[in-house]
């Protein structure tokens, strides 16, 4: 497998890792303040409950004279049941099944408690009321029943009255079956009693009916009201909950663990990666070295192959120089040597001569000259003499051997030139006239300038300069080479020199083709020709401007197309010493 | 696991302490009146209540913009009702029971006469949809209309955070409600123990009304409005001449048989300023009213100077209108 599509691949497992974590712990409640906030509401709903069984029993004993505490208490208990349900069993509340059911418990008792509630208070008011009319109707039946003189009566609804009130105030059961017993004997006293006691009669009837009614049914509705299982269910929820953040206590715990794996996942992560940058710097380390080794030897080798270049255009100059030589050196020999061939012909007349003079002397020193051998002899020489002058020979060979000793002297002054343009004697910076470096130049460059005139303009106050004589001369050399090439035949080349402050001032002019801007730009590059391949190595100007410069002098080009080229070098007089120790 | 519930134990415990404590002290102040006086300020949102005051008189929560709320509970000459046995609806329809005073309505443990709404917001909800009353479609044809209002997605957005919406009219109607109470009656005074506030036939009433048993369900505050009672509990309604046995009332809510003509019972403190009374507003005069009350409810009879100082008493719950609310 690639490692981008390792890395891409833990990426991934990084940020899903990272997102399910943090989904996970929106899920886990933060228990504390559910805990706060729970246990508030369970004391407040616990409270209400309690409350609201303490207000039916001071309602149901008149001791509270309006419903007004209870229904509020009520309806508090209400709202507190629904908030609390909106609070954590709404549609994204606890889903947790066990407490979601005691919820719904505690929520119904308490729906059933309200409605309890309800009936209790309608009930009771209706008995409080009865309660506290009947036995009042009963007294004034009695007064009635006494006035009437009806024992009887008046006995009967005493004992009612007392019984109703024993029955409502102790709800005694041997009460109500003595109340059970007297009613029906009411309704015979109907036609006994007074008319205008009908009424009253008839009211106290159904206000016994109604207390006993409605005491039974009141009472009902307070025991149910007071065990009701709200509390029950209260504790229920309380311990569900407890056992409900226990459980979520496990998923905190699980988190954590979670969020240790997660972390370790990304520790690991970033210490591959530290591993791998670390890798991957050695191997750069590796690689600048390596890299560094071979622009180093590519260096090496540049330089070697300049310095073989430059040794080559040392060779080219010399080669060209060595023509130039062997061309004004075969001249005065061409001459010479066919002076000399002829000089020898001529010796062989002379020879004869020579050879009659000999004969003559063995005759004469014979003890009996032969004066008639002597005399033809001498005849013969004469002859030959009278011949050679007639001929003008010795004329001719005194002429030819003046003009070979003037070839002679021509080749002397040559390699006299060729001695002072190479001065190969002198390694060191040395007080030079550089106008002989300037004649001994133009003398090599003899051949190549040819018909071009050579206008010399030279300050004959010059002062000798400290310099590497050679190297100036290769310098004019390829300064005047140029020059010849880039002029015509008749051309004219000017060179001037002049003293100029603390240095002197050597100006090559030609009248030739001159160079482009471009060209003028890129004359002192190495490499840079506008001759044929193979004719130069474009390392001429390049290496003059070198030796100039390091010479601690300048070297500049004026150039205009179709009118010329001016060169001009700038030499100081004295090297210091730095330039010195580059120079050589 | 017990750290949780021990709080709850201690509570009891306390609770059960405070019982007998309260106990005895309810001895003491066992002479107690059974009324109470209606306090004098309520604590409100007062935005909430300008909000809900400008509701209150829009008629555009009706279909045809031609009813508002206070048109069925006219504040200024109704005290809170209108007066009609039945009040008008939309497109001439009328409802089915009388428009209770909207004044003390706050204080009501539960709205409607069946009680099926358990607040002045669940009640205010409930008209503007019924065909018979406001007549709208739905709540977001009323949102549709008040967003063409300049003035309301602004005060909406800078009192509930966000657009129009139902919870938040009902809201604002219910806080502005709170403020309609009537505070500082001659009875409230006379309970604060002005004891020349009220007459002294009217006291003479309050007696009666205690003493013919009005008060078992008629207390509290509000003179009633904290329970449910069933009509003709000492006499079978159905002997009364009139029409008061054909409603079933809080049974047609819950369908328990126990909840067969039981009704909130409301408040009297303004009974004497806003007939016609009982559910379906088919008796015109207090005299009657009360004549009726006692006949079904407490099984009795009542003399005519009785009815008449329990009236006079009736008129001394009548309270002040607080400056401003219309």
């Amino acid at each position: 497998m690639k490692p981008s599509t390792l890395l891409l691949i833990y990426l991934f497992l990084a940020i899903a890792g990272g997102l399910g974590v943090f989904y996970y712990q929106s899920t886990v409640p933060d228990n504390k303040e559910i805990s706060n906030d729970v246990t508030q509401r369970l004391l407040t709903i616990d409270g209400l409950n309690s409350d609201i069984g303490e207000l039916v029993l001071r309602s149901r004993y008149n001791l509270d004279p309006n419903y007004d505490s209870l229904t509020r208490s009520a309806t508090l208990l209400d709202q507190s049941i629904e908030s609390f349900g909106e609070a954590y069993f709404s549609t994204e509340g606890v889903s947790d099944p066990m407490l979601v059911k005691s919820f719904e418990k505690l929520k119904s008792e308490v729906m059933i408690q309200r409605d309890l509630i309800e009936s209790f208070k309608s009930h009771n008011s209706v008995l409080r009321n009865s309660e506290k009319y009947a036995p009042a109707a009963g007294q004034s039946l009695m007064s009635i029943a006494k006035e009437a003189k009806l024992d009887d009566a008046e006995q009967l609804y005493g004992s009612l009255v007392r019984e109703l009130l024993a029955y409502s105030l102790l709800g005694s059961s041997f009460s109500i079956e003595k109340i059970k017993v007297a009613l029906p004997q009411l309704v015979e006293l109907e036609n006994k009693m007074p008319e205008f006691s009908r009424v009253s009669m008839f009211e106290f009837g159904r206000h016994i009916e109604t207390v006993i009614n409605e005491k039974e049914l009141t009472d009902q509705y307070l025991s149910k009201v007071l065990l009701s299982t709200s509390d029950s269910q209260i504790d229920e929820l309380s311990q569900g909950w407890s056992q409900w953040l226990l459980s979520n206590s496990g998923q905190q715990s699980f988190l954590k663990q979670l969020n240790i794996a997660y972390i370790s996942f990304l520790l690991v992560g970033l210490a591959f990666v530290t591993w791998r940058l670390r890798n991957l710097y050695q191997h750069l380390d590796h690689e600048v070295a390596v890299q560094t080794e071979e622009v180093k030897k590519a260096f090496d080798e540049l330089k070697e192959s300049e310095t073989k270049l430059v040794q080559s255009e040392k060779m080219a100059s010399l080669g060209q120089m060595v023509a130039g030589v062997a061309h004004e050196i075969n001249t005065p020999l061409g001459y010479i040597s066919s002076n000399v061939d002829t000089i020898r012909l001529n010796m062989g007349e002379l020879d004869g001569i020579l050879k009659s003079i000999d004969m003559i002397s063995v005759e004469i020193s014979e003890s009996k000259p032969n004066t008639k051998k002597i005399g033809s002899i001498v005849k013969r020489m004469v002859q030959v003499y009278r011949r050679m002058r007639q001929r003008e020979t010795l004329s001719e060979i005194e002429d030819l051997l003046k003009d070979s000793s003037y070839g002679l002297s021509e080749i002397s002054n040559l390699v006299g030139s060729l001695k002072d343009f190479s001065r190969l004697d002198r390694t060191n910076a040395v007080d030079t006239d550089i106008h002989k470096g300037l004649e001994a130049t133009l003398k090599i460059c003899k051949n190549l300038i040819g018909e071009r005139k050579v206008v010399k303009s030279f300050d004959h106050q010059m002062p000798l300069i400290e310099c590497m004589p050679a190297q100036l001369n290769q310098v004019f050399l390829n300064i005047v080479t140029n020059s010849a090439q880039a002029t015509d035949k008749d051309g004219t080349i000017k060179i001037t020199t002049k003293r100029v402050g603390k240095g002197i001032e050597i100006s090559f002019e030609d009248n030739g083709e001159g160079m482009s801007a471009n060209g003028m730009k890129q004359i002192f590059d190495p490499f840079y020709t506008t001759k044929d391949v193979g004719q130069g190595t474009g390392l001429g100007m390049s290496i003059a401007y070198k030796i100039v410069k390091s010479h601690g002098g300048e070297i500049k080009v004026k150039s205009e197309i179709g009118k010329g080229t001016q060169i001009l070098v700038q030499l100081p007089l004295q090297q210091s010493q730095a330039e010195l120790s580059v120079i050589k | 696991m017990k750290k949780a519930s021990e709080p709850v134990y201690l509570m009891k415990l306390i609770k059960t302490s405070c019982f007998f404590g309260l106990f005895l002290l309810s001895q003491a102040y066992a002479g107690q009146e059974p009324i109470t006086p209606i306090p004098n300020q309520v604590d409100v949102d007062n935005r909430k209540v300008q909000l809900g005051k400008k509701l209150f008189f829009d008629t555009r929560l009706s279909f045809d913009n031609s009813i508002s709320c206070a048109s069925c509970h006219d504040l200024e000459t109704g005290f809170g009702a209108d007066g009609k046995q039945f009040s008008d609806g939309v497109k001439g329809h009328q409802g089915t029971r009388n428009s209770p005073t909207v004044f003390n309505a706050s204080l009501n443990f539960k709205q409607f006469w069946d009680g099926r709404a358990n607040d002045l917001a669940g009640q205010a909800r409930m008209p503007v949809t019924n065909p018979l009353e406001m007549g709208m479609a739905s709540w977001t044809d009323v949102i549709a209309k008040l967003n063409k209002d300049a003035q309301y997605p602004q005060e909406f957005k800078a009192i509930f955070g966000g657009p129009i919406s139902e919870d938040g009219i009902v809201a604002a109607i219910a806080e502005y409600e709170k403020t309609l109470i009537t505070p500082n009656s001659p009875f409230d005074q006379f309970l604060l123990g002005n004891e020349s506030a009220i007459s002294k036939q009217q006291k003479q009433g309050y007696e009666l009304f205690k003493t013919y048993g009005c008060v078992s369900c008629h207390q509290g505050k509000n003179v009633g409005g904290n329970m449910f009672q069933k009509i003709g509990v000492l006499k079978d309604i159905n002997l009364q001449t009139g029409s008061l046995n054909e409603d079933l009332g809080r049974y047609l809510v819950t369908k328990n048989e126990w909840d067969k003509r039981v009704f909130k019972v409301p408040s009297l403190r303004l009974a004497v300023k806003t007939p016609p009374y009982f559910h379906d507003g088919s008796v015109k005069t207090i005299e009657k009213a009360v004549d009726i009350m006692i006949e079904f409810q407490l099984g009795r009879a009542v003399p005519e100077s009785d009815r008449a100082a329990i009236i006079s008493f009736l008129e001394s719950l009548v309270g002040e209108i607080p400056e401003g609310v219309y």
